[in-house]
């Protein structure tokens, strides 16, 4: 969670977004909850959230979801 | 015979004790008290009269939800038949709702926030209230969707199957309802809070 976070050169990250925008990642983090990803899926996904703040907030917000539904489910005791 | 590894006593009383749960569980499927009502109702029913087949294996109230799925199923079925989900106002549009929320370039038009510690939301009663606010607020479609999923539990080729749809479709109206969800949420409380 808490890797050093280094800048990586534009060129880098021109080539990842190119390959995986925000869009088709959300579309990936969604359905990591329904299905296991390939191989090189979840390669370009890890590329990419490394690099994207925005999607690594979704990605975190999925699973705050996933908690919540449990936590209302079981709330009585 | 072990008397202390006998399996969970089934009583009326404690199988009225999961009512609530069970009631909750049914309502966030089929959003219908009335349906949901009649589903748990089954379940009861069901429960006290099968009671010899509960093996205790499961807990009792794993045992209870895995009747309660069936009869969802049922109420749902009937549902349709009865009255269907008109089209129209949710369905079609689901990709250009999804397409909504992003840029030409892929990029978010408003990239979702940090929620900062989901615990502290969790213990907050009026967090809970907000989300299934939000829950109810989901299309009727993609929320129909999403519960089978994420309530139910089912496999995507089970929901498919049962909704009759294909697997592109259903994979689009369960990111669709994720995003909704997430939309809701980050508007009525993670947008508020900081």
């Amino acid at each position: 969670m808490t890797l050093p976070r280094i800048k990586l050169p534009m060129l880098v990250r021109r080539t990842i977004v190119k390959n995986l925008n925000c869009k088709d990642v959300s579309v990936l983090i969604s359905r990591q909850h329904d299905q296991l990803l390939t191989t090189g899926e979840r390669f370009w996904l890890r590329l990419h959230l490394y690099i994207c703040n925005g999607c690594r907030n979704f990605a975190n917000n999925m699973q705050v979801i996933r908690a919540a539904m449990k936590h209302y489910l079981d709330k009585d005791k | 015979m072990n008397s202390e590894a006998s399996p969970e006593a089934i009583s009326t009383a404690s199988i009225e004790s999961h009512r609530n749960y069970l009631l909750r569980y049914a309502l966030l499927q089929l959003r219908d008290q009335g349906a949901a009502e009649d589903a748990v109702q089954d379940t009861l029913l069901a429960a006290l009269q099968g009671a010899a087949r509960f093996s205790g294996k499961s807990s009792l109230k794993t045992w209870l939800t895995g009747i309660l799925k069936h009869k969802i199923i049922d109420q749902m079925r009937r549902q349709s038949r009865e009255q269907p989900l008109v089209s129209g106002d949710d369905e079609g549009s689901e990709s250009e709702a999804v397409d909504a929320l992003f840029l030409e370039d892929g990029h978010w038009r408003q990239p979702p926030s940090n929620w900062g510690d989901p615990d502290k939301a969790l213990e907050n009663k009026a967090f809970i209230e907000v989300f299934e606010q939000c829950a109810k607020n989901m299309p009727a479609k993609t929320a129909r969707a999403f519960m089978m999923r994420e309530v139910m539990e089912l496999s995507t080729d089970e929901i498919c199957k049962e909704l009759e749809i294909s697997t592109t479709n259903c994979w689009v109206m369960l990111h669709r309802a994720r995003l909704s969800l997430r939309e809701c949420l980050e508007l009525k409380w993670f947008g508020k809070q900081s």
